[in-house]
């Protein structure tokens, strides 16, 4: 594996006097897919939130392609960077939310070319030309001029996904993504992610779906109270944890 | 009911006057609804900055206009500007002004609440996605807080319109003022104020139809 995609060292970030992470180390090198588990208020969305800054954080570093995300270096302080380059940043990392947050005033279409012509500078031919192509492969393509209120909620997470691929993402992040579906509807969108991770993207998850994390990850890191207590291939995490708090939060999902 | 005969020629008889009343409450009321408009914005969106330099001030300014009676106001302006700054503006001028920041500050609500009313999660997909915060707001937020924000608006402009009457005690000769005078002259207040009130209600009714529409497609 070549220069890891993201690399995060000693990350802090509290919320007034709530420290939520407390030191978190981590790397995910390319066409890896990291995932991570733990209880509900460890930190592990908050931690997706800050590598791409859409919370800033207190201490520690978090570079993505060799970049460092939302802060520049000035002699050796770190201050917030320019908001330009944040945005130039963000594009470059992918997130899906456990909300969807599909914009419901546009059409499926629309949702998926909007940052490609407005971020990237496509035109709009070409925009559309590389969202129908998505489309068409998650077999949404005769959505594409539907509103999001129209589509199932597994749907609608499916266009959520498409939608940060059309940014050519080094990295997706996924926070919780199937947390918010009809049971019956997880399915859909678990076999897309599992088609992504197999073409071999970079990928962050966020889930507590133990099977998905079996079949999919490179590696799974445990977190609690705002550490990575434990992190390994599924085997060694699943199946042989070390660490006791591991052992019980295992005990409890599984 | 007492036995009354209704004498329509005396209000034709005046039709001109009416007419040059009604002229003057569209100038007022369409005046006052683009001062609205662009104040609403300002103190709207000054309300929900993070910043309390400006934050702050536009919320008091919210707060005593939505406090007080706008007569009170429309007294205020006419008779205490002058007096305690030297200007001196004209009652047409004055009814404008004071209309106008009286819409701004429920205007300036209606703002908010449009812009409040639309999940975080819409404005953090956007910036997830590269665009800055001013794309996110033009390209995503405002348009959702917008739909959300007509039907207020269309009943803050009847309002507006019905305000505009006040004018009259400071003697800005619209509509009110002209009936008044009509009135004094001919004696014939049943008429006068019938004709008025349903000039009134001639304007506000396709607004109110146009809201009812939309309150019933939006599901209000």
């Amino acid at each position: 594996m070549g220069e890891p995609v993201v690399i995060v060292e000693g990350l802090h970030k509290a919320y007034g006097t709530t420290a939520v992470l407390r030191g978190i180390d981590l790397q995910v090198a390319a066409h890896e897919v990291l995932v991570i588990v733990g209880p509900s208020g460890s930190g592990k969305s908050t931690l997706l939130r800050c590598i791409n800054f859409l919370e800033d954080y207190d201490a520690g570093r978090i570079r993505v392609n060799g970049r460092l995300v939302g802060k520049r270096e000035i002699n050796g302080r770190l201050v917030r960077d320019r908001e330009a380059n944040i945005n130039d940043m963000r594009a470059e990392i992918g997130m899906v939310f456990q909300g969807f947050y599909l914009f419901p005033h546009r059409t499926v279409l629309q949702n998926v070319v909007l940052a490609p012509m407005r971020v990237r500078g496509l035109s709009r031919a070409e925009a559309e030309a590389g969202a129908e192509a998505l489309l068409r492969r998650i077999g949404l393509l005769d959505k594409a001029h539907a509103f999001p209120e129209q589509l199932s909620g597994g749907q609608q997470q499916r266009v959520a996904i498409v939608r940060a691929l059309a940014m050519k993402p080094a990295v997706m992040l996924f926070d919780e993504v199937t947390s918010a579906l009809d049971p019956r509807l997880v399915g859909e969108v678990l076999d897309l992610m599992r088609e992504l991770a197999r073409e071999g993207r970079t990928m962050i998850v966020v889930t507590h779906e133990m099977g998905f994390a079996r079949d999919v990850a490179d590696r799974i890191a445990f977190m609690e109270h705002g550490v990575i207590v434990e992190e390994g291939t599924s085997a060694q995490l699943l199946d042989a944890p070390r660490d006791p708090r591991t052992q019980a939060f295992l005990g409890q999902v599984t | 009911m007492s036995r009354y005969t209704i004498d329509l020629a005396s209000v034709w008889g005046l039709r001109e006057m009416l007419l040059s009343g009604l002229l003057v409450t569209a100038e007022l009321w369409i005046l006052a609804l683009a001062l609205g408009l662009v104040g609403g914005l300002t103190v709207g969106l000054g309300r929900l900055s993070r910043r309390k330099v400006l934050a702050w001030p536009t919320s008091c300014v919210i707060e005593v206009f939505r406090g007080t009676p706008p007569l009170v106001q429309l007294f205020w302006f006419y008779y205490c500007l002058p007096i305690l700054f030297d200007v001196r503006l004209s009652a047409v001028v004055t009814a404008v002004l004071s209309l106008g920041l009286f819409s701004s500050a429920y205007v300036g609500e209606i703002v908010r609440g449009g812009i409040q009313s639309v999940h975080k999660g819409q404005m953090q997909a956007a910036r997830a996605l590269g665009l800055s915060k001013l794309q996110a707001l033009r390209e995503v937020v405002i348009p959702q807080a917008v739909r959300r924000m007509w039907p207020p608006l269309m009943s803050q402009a009847v309002d507006v319109l019905k305000v505009t009457a006040l004018a009259s005690s400071i003697t800005v000769p619209e509509l009110m003022y002209q009936t008044y005078n009509a009135t004094s002259r001919t004696f014939r207040f049943v008429e006068f104020y019938t004709v008025s009130a349903l000039i009134y209600f001639a304007i506000c009714l396709p607004l109110v139809l146009r809201l009812r529409r939309l309150e019933w497609r939006s599901g209000v």
